[in-house]
């Protein structure tokens, strides 16, 4: 089987979010080896694989988790070498990192939201505007962020923090975990306009069900912490109808 | 609330008493009353402040009961403390003023670095101020006065009113412990205050209180008459240069509220972190009367304070809301008492701690229905937030009902500023000390939004200040 490489990824123009021969981990474990990939900007792509293979340390990683240490390879966002900077600063340069369970906060979420939305030159107004579409009940402004959130509502949470950032590159780690096909269809249809707009979108999951309205350029498979395959969307049905410990068969 | 507790994150700058003071001594000692707590110390200062007999038998009472009680066995911190090298009296040497004009020129600065001229010019009805052992200044504008509301040093209105004095002092809060006792022997200073029935002050009143030196014991009294329908709010500061050793503070804070009164108490407690300090509160609620406590416990080194209050009449209600903020190994132990007498009372208590570098905060609370006290309702919740690991917090409630039909609610919960937390912030654009200002922030925030703005500035900024000087926040 074929794996995509890297090459492809700098057309000239320098464009697009890079993960380049990435080995990353905890201070004494080795979790991610050797893991290249690449999106580019209005562009999806789908990082599959089956629980405990690495997904979130990866996504971790590339946003700059303190606890994750990178012991080789490179991240690059537009050709520019992001791999010691500080979460803030990815943030600030358009790298947006959705969390799959966003710890509880003490923030009362209306401040956050506000503090995003001004960073990005947006008013209150908004907020409310995408609160209403995306489908996220006011109530949750005077609340402490993700606490007591029900699963909906931290996924609901997350998508408008993503959209109100204007970002340039996201990464939704299982933003289909724990959410009503209601919410599934809204959030296929701001990750459709995020992409129309020239976003670059990696999602993280292992179902296939968010990529009925947005085909992904390329799928990577991620198996016990390697890039084990990849390939076009095709390989979203092959893992429906197999299953992971196929592909690790037809991997190796 | 958003709009405030946005505005709060643009004073993140202001700094602690401690810092505008430095490290310095405030005031003279123009008469000093130190040694061995004993009958012939009590009738010293009894003597230097010239007061009525009944005072003194008073004072001689509390001292003997004093000398019973033990020492509670669960207080931790007070081997410094020593009871027999304090100055338990201090004169400062300055006349009791009523303009700034006769303030001496060092002293007066302190107030104005601190803020206390501006507040007065501000917003306040009412200020006095106290340096160790004497009120050295005290004014009222004049709509207080022509409302019949009576401000005045604790001492002057034992000679003017010694009726109303005689049936409150040390009634309230009689001295159930050691420390309340002694606070009874040896008060000196603090304000009276009557509110006159139907009288509503619109705007705060404040009493400040400044100890100025080391090793001095400072026993302030304050009294707060509120007659029926009247309402009152009370400002307590309290603010004390770095010292060179530690000084002792055992204060009292006693508050009569009438039928349909109301009486709101805030203090801001700034002691530098050389002090221990005690203080002893308590307020008696009579019918559909409100007592609102806010407790911003911001400096010293060792605190014991709870806000209490005894529901006397029907529908009487008592409100806390308690910030405690441990650092540096201090520790902070507080919290709130409550004991309903009457059907239909309600209370609420809202405990907010934070604890950074090896401080400590405890809650300690009561809350007692007595049998009879029909459909009495209160809540409490303690929330508690460690900024590190070797930070700690515990919650020790007491909760006892004899009556069937009340309803009691507890919460408590501790949250941990951990490095995940910290990078879901940072993964929004904050950089580390703005992620940690807003988490303080809203960790708070709903008891900050009860605050007069300028206080609830001056509690952020404290707080803010504090963590700015741990490398990893600074």
């Amino acid at each position: 089987m074929s794996k995509i490489s890297n090459k492809d990824a700098v057309v000239n123009d320098n464009k697009g979010l890079v993960v380049d021969k990435l080995t990353a981990g905890l201070e004494n474990r080795i979790i991610l080896r050797d893991i290249s990939l690449y999106v580019r900007p209005g562009e999806a792509v789908a990082l599959m694989g089956p629980n405990g293979s690495g997904k979130s340390t990866l996504a971790y990683s590339i946003m700059g988790h303190p606890h994750y240490k990178i012991f080789n390879g490179k991240i690059y966002l537009d050709g520019e070498d992001i791999t010691d900077k500080e979460p803030e600063e990815r943030y600030r340069k358009g790298l947006f990192l959705a969390f799959q369970m966003p710890p509880e906060t003490t923030v009362l979420s209306r401040s956050l939201y506000l503090h995003i939305a001004k960073s990005r030159g947006y008013g209150f107004s908004k907020v409310l505007e995408i609160m209403r579409r995306i489908g996220l009940g006011e109530h949750v402004l005077d609340r402490y962020l993700n606490k007591n959130f029900s699963g909906g509502e931290m996924k609901r949470s997350e998508l408008l923090q993503m959209y109100i950032s204007s970002p340039k590159y996201v990464i939704l780690d299982e933003p289909d975990s724990g959410i009503d096909p209601d919410g599934i269809m809204i959030m296929s249809s701001i990750l459709k306009e995020l992409i129309d707009k020239g976003v670059g979108v990696i999602v993280i999951t292992h179902l296939g069900r968010v990529f009925r309205e947005i085909e992904p350029k390329r799928v990577y498979v991620l198996i016990d912490g390697r890039i084990a395959l990849s390939g076009d969307s095709s390989l979203i049905k092959l893992i429906d109808e197999k299953g992971y410990q196929y592909i690790k068969k037809i991997a190796t | 609330m958003s709009n405030e507790i946005k505005e709060l994150e643009r004073y993140t700058r202001i700094t602690t008493a401690e810092d505008i003071l430095g490290q310095r001594e405030i005031g003279g000692k123009s008469l000093e009353i130190r040694g061995k707590i004993s009958r012939e110390l009590i009738e010293e200062i009894s003597r230097v402040k010239k007061e009525p007999d009944w005072m003194r038998r008073t004072r001689l009472r509390m001292l003997e009961i004093f000398e019973k009680l033990p020492t509670p066995q669960w207080i931790e911190g007070l081997e410094e403390l020593d009871l027999d090298e304090l100055s338990y009296y201090v004169d400062p040497g300055v006349n009791l003023s009523f303009t700034w004009e006769e303030i001496p020129k060092d002293i007066l600065e302190a107030y104005e670095k601190l803020g206390i001229r501006k507040a007065e010019a501000e917003f306040l009805l009412g200020l006095s101020t106290q340096l160790d052992s004497e009120t050295i200044y005290v004014k009222t504008k004049e709509i207080l006065t022509k409302k019949g509301v009576i401000f005045l040093p604790l001492e002057e209105a034992i000679i003017k009113y010694p009726d109303i004095v005689k049936q409150y002092f040390m009634n309230i809060f009689p001295p159930e412990h050691k420390f309340a006792a002694l606070h009874g022997a040896l008060w000196s200073g603090g304000v009276f205050v009557y509110v006159p029935p139907g009288v509503k002050v619109d705007a705060p009143v404040e009493a400040f209180f400044m100890i100025g030196k080391a090793l001095v014991g400072n026993f302030e009294h304050t009294l707060i008459i509120a007659d029926k329908d009247s309402s009152l709010h009370f400002i307590e500061g309290c603010a004390a240069p770095r010292l060179s050793k530690y000084s002792f503070h055992d204060g009292m804070v006693e508050i009569y509220v009438g039928e349909n009164a109301r009486v709101n108490f805030t203090t801001l407690q700034n002691w530098s972190s050389q002090v221990i300090n005690f203080n002893n509160k308590r307020a008696i609620v009579e019918r559909n009367g409100y007592i609102e406590w806010v407790e911003g416990s911001i400096g010293s080194k060792l605190t014991y304070v709870y806000p209490s209050a005894i529901l006397r009449g029907e529908n009487a209600v008592m409100e806390s809301y308690v910030i405690t903020f441990a650092r540096d190994g201090h520790i902070k132990d507080s919290g709130s008492k409550v004991i309903h007498r009457a059907s239909n009372t309600r209370s609420k208590i809202i405990s907010k701690s934070i604890s950074v570098n090896a401080g400590k905060t405890v809650y300690r609370g009561v809350v007692r229905i007595l049998k009879g006290a029909k459909n009495a309702k209160s809540y409490t919740s303690c929330d508690s937030l460690l900024l590190d690991e070797k930070s700690k917090t515990v919650t020790y409630p007491h909760i006892q009902n004899d009556e069937p039909t009340a309803l009691i609610g507890h919460e408590a919960r501790v949250s941990k500023l951990s490095d995940h937390l910290l990078f879901y912030m940072r993964s929004r654009g904050l950089s580390e000390n703005e992620a940690i200002s807003m988490l303080i922030s809203g960790f708070i925030s709903d008891i900050l939004s009860r605050l007069p703005f300028e206080q609830a500035v001056l509690i952020k900024g404290a707080i803010d200040l504090e963590f700015s000087k741990y490398g990893k926040f600074g």
